[in-house]
């Protein structure tokens, strides 16, 4: 099993050696686990979907150990403040991903906006938990995110788990 | 009440100046939109009390700071949660007989149940625990009788506090020897307190939802997140994150010590 702190490192690390956002980071651990990641994370769904705990503990020790930096930034429309991260790292593997496969996955996943990432492991995570006993997750989605899904988001969402095949069977 | 003077606010100007409003909420992490704002009915402040918004999210971040994650406060904390766990343990694995307390009683009946009830949960008061502290402190098991003597006699853990904000070599030390050479005693003779503490956050530490966020209506009528207006906040929006560990064996909290070349010989 992956060392969390490896993880986050390792993932803003292939992301270019930058990452904005802390919900961005949680939905690519998320769906990188269900690509083989290993990383041992429980998720439990939380106001932006699925969530763990261990990851934040984990961003906290990489920033104690001076593995990752995280500045403060504003929204512009209206001064909400989000996470930039950044690292210098340049990991050899991603948990059990080896680095060939991992790197172009978290490019992909880092280039998603932070609401198509949120929407995509929503989804996965609807049509898959069986505590959640969604009978349809697509009312379901649309009751946990309303006015997230418009302007194609939703889409998006699903288009990006087709990529990845992690897509509902009756997506 | 607690003695601490943090914590002093103008509460009626901040009313006087406390109005409803309605505001463009943004969606998605970045400095632009991901997409078309909504416009939500909430509160705002109007900017001519933003220092006193500022003085009012910064007392109550002094009073969490100062009074609730005080360190001897979650220190009792820990104890009691360590405790409860214990008395929840021995329930699941079928000894709650050997807890000095009648069969019927609210705190084994809810640690029993399945799913426990509303009504299992609403028996459970500050006297049931009190009772189980009190009981369990002179004739319980072992594990919960040495928990409910330390809470009842108010024996306190020994704590090492680790700087997360401004750390230093000493604290890489401590916390790279407690992580690795006392791994397997944490959570047994040693309990990890790690707690966010952050001016502004939300609890899941990802992003903080609209009705939890405080709003300011600037004099041009636009309406923005005080962060984006105060240099003070928007310096706290980052986790300050708060990290002891109490030790209940004062040698290994000696050798916590040791480690950095310092040595507390004190016996507990």
């Amino acid at each position: 099993m992956a060392k969390l702190d490896d993880v986050v490192v390792g993932i803003v690390a292939l992301a270019g050696g930058e990452l904005i956002g802390r919900i961005r980071l949680q939905k690519i651990v998320y769906l990188l686990e269900q690509k083989g990641l290993n990383s041992g994370a429980r998720f439990a769904y939380h106001h932006y979907g699925p969530y763990a705990e261990p990851i934040s503990d984990a961003v906290t020790d990489a920033k104690f150990w001076g593995r990752l930096k995280e500045t403060m930034a504003f929204r512009q429309v209206d001064g909400a403040p989000f996470s930039k991260f950044s690292t210098e790292e340049a990991p050899t593997r991603l948990g059990a991903i080896d680095i060939d496969q991992a790197r172009p996955l978290v490019q992909k996943l880092a280039g998603e906006t932070s609401t198509v990432l949120e929407l995509a492991a929503t989804i996965h995570w609807l049509a898959t938990q069986e505590q959640e006993q969604v009978p349809d997750w697509r009312a379901e989605l649309e009751r946990r995110k309303p006015g997230k899904t418009g302007s194609g988001r939703r889409e998006r969402a699903l288009a990006l788990l087709k990529e990845l095949e992690l897509a509902p069977t009756d997506a | 009440m607690t003695g601490s003077g943090a914590g002093a606010i103008d509460f009626d100007w901040l009313v006087d100046n406390l109005r409803v409003v309605r505001a463009k909420i943004g969606i998605g992490e970045g400095e632009t939109d991901e997409g078309e704002p909504t416009t939500i009915q909430t509160f705002a402040f109007e900017e001519k009390a933003l220092q006193a918004v500022e003085a009012f999210i910064l007392a109550r971040y002094h009073l969490y700071s100062q009074v609730y994650f005080h360190r001897v406060t979650r220190g009792i904390e820990m104890t009691l949660s360590a405790f409860l766990r214990s008395i929840a343990v021995l329930v699941a694995n079928g000894r709650a007989q050997e807890l000095p307390v009648h069969e019927r009683n609210p705190l084994v009946a809810y640690f029993a149940a399945v799913e426990p009830t509303l009504a299992l949960y609403l028996a459970l008061d500050d006297a049931v625990v009190w009772n189980m502290i009190e009981a369990c402190a002179d004739n319980g098991p072992e594990d919960v009788r040495v928990l409910g003597r330390d809470i009842r006699d108010r024996k306190l853990r020994k704590a090492i506090e680790i700087d997360m904000v401004n750390t230093t070599d000493l604290d890489r030390l401590r916390k790279g020897f407690i992580d690795n050479d006392l791994k397997s005693s944490i959570g047994q003779t040693i309990f990890r307190d790690a707690v966010s503490l952050s001016i502004y956050k939300d609890a899941q530490r990802e992003d903080i939802p609209a009705h939890k966020r405080v709003f300011v209506k600037r004099a041009d009528g636009n309406v923005v997140d005080i962060a984006a207006l105060s240099k003070a906040v928007a310096a706290l929006t980052e986790d300050q994150n708060v990290l002891r560990y109490y030790f209940a064996d004062w040698r290994q909290y000696d050798s916590a010590l040791k480690c950095a070349g310092e040595t507390n010989g004190e016996a507990r």
